[in-house]
């Protein structure tokens, strides 16, 4: 008769591996950057809480330099279609990306919505990430600037309690500055917080509701712009 | 819902290095997590069972080691724990973008069970 010994045993063998979870985004976000290069676009991540104002700045935004920049937005909610239409009405492409619950937006979304986008003579692409201060923060789009909206009726402290975002954060705009007298928000301290963790973020006070502040942000827009065109030049010679 | 996506990641990172017949026989799957990487270890690991049981991963544990922020001043080169997300050194008090450690997630080792044969004796 044939004994079997199934011993409970195997070898446990140790793979010392370095694995980055983020590194399919990182490459396909560095896809992203070159096709922009190549195409010379300014592509711009906005990224703040709901309801700071993404959508209304980009429709002032779009009002005051529609005739001079050729824009097109790619706008991430969890569900709707509503922002998409509302930037649409100023007469340019909107594509909203539904990402159906995800918490904010991958490089791989933005890679796939891109054909569906015509992106000749197109000089800034607006990404309107998803309205959340956390995640988005660790999904690089490719992007020349990480725009991080504040609005002041959100309080001044969130660069301390969102870190992440304001390490990874460009520009700074704190809006709905036409509540400022009604709502103890103090300029000088959210400024002083998000300075201690990235001491390289700029800021812009703005109101798109009444417009203060505007023409300073669309004049830094046409600047940044400007300043990758030469880069792309440059960069050709 | 961010753990999600991490825990999609961590699949299809291993799926990417190892042949498919080793799937079942990873046992454990070993992360480190930056404090800046906005995840949470303890739901990372609790979600990681339940995302894995009708896959080649459902005998496989995650654990997850926290990783401090750790950064380097850029005027005196010394490195110093970053506490209360101030970004500036204790020394000499300049503000620094040079982050040595916190923002990991990443898998650096995976214990995989190679199967003993089930031996005949006469």
């Amino acid at each position: 008769m044939q004994k079997l010994t199934n011993k409970p045993v195997g070898t446990l063998k140790v793979h010392d591996v370095s694995l980055n979870l983020l590194k399919a985004n990182d490459f396909v976000a560095e896809v992203i950057r070159d096709e922009m290069k190549t195409k010379n676009i300014l592509l711009i991540n906005l990224v703040s809480s709901p309801g700071s104002g993404k959508t209304a700045l980009l429709e002032e935004t779009i009002k005051i330099l529609k005739d001079r920049v050729n824009i097109a937005v790619l706008v991430g909610d969890l569900e709707t279609e509503r922002d998409a239409i509302r930037i649409r009405k100023h007469g340019i492409q909107a594509l909203q990306i539904v990402t159906g619950g995800t918490c904010h937006l991958e490089a791989q979304m933005i890679k796939q919505a891109m054909p569906s986008i015509d992106l000749t003579g197109i000089d800034i692409l607006f990404i309107e990430n998803v309205g959340n201060l956390v995640c988005p923060a660790s999904y690089d789009l490719g992007e020349d600037l990480r725009v991080t909206l504040i609005s002041c009726t959100e309080g001044d402290d969130k660069p301390k309690k969102y870190p992440s975002m304001f390490l990874t954060t460009d520009i700074m705009l704190i809006t709905k500055s036409d509540l400022l007298p009604y709502v103890p928000f103090s300029i000088d301290a959210v400024i002083k917080d998000a300075h201690e963790v990235n001491s390289k973020i700029e800021n812009y006070v703005l109101s798109s509701l009444k417009g203060e502040g505007m023409d300073e942000w669309c004049k830094f827009l046409v600047r940044q712009l400007n300043l990758k065109r030469k880069e792309v030049l440059t960069d050709a010679i | 819902m961010h753990e999600v996506s991490i825990c999609q990641s961590i699949m299809n990172t291993i799926q990417a290095e190892f042949e498919a017949d080793q799937l079942p026989n990873i046992r454990e799957i070993h992360l480190k997590v930056g404090i800046l990487s906005c995840v949470q270890p303890q739901i990372l690991e609790h979600m990681f069972k339940y995302m894995t049981i009708d896959s080649p991963f459902k005998d496989a544990v995650l654990y997850t080691e926290n990783v401090d922020v750790l950064a380097e001043c850029e005027n005196c080169s010394q490195s110093f724990k970053v506490k209360n997300y101030q970004f500036i050194c204790p020394e000499c008090n300049t503000p620094t973008s040079k982050i040595i450690e916190g923002k990991e997630l990443e898998i650096y080792k995976i214990i995989l069970e190679e199967p003993a044969y089930a031996k005949v004796d006469q």
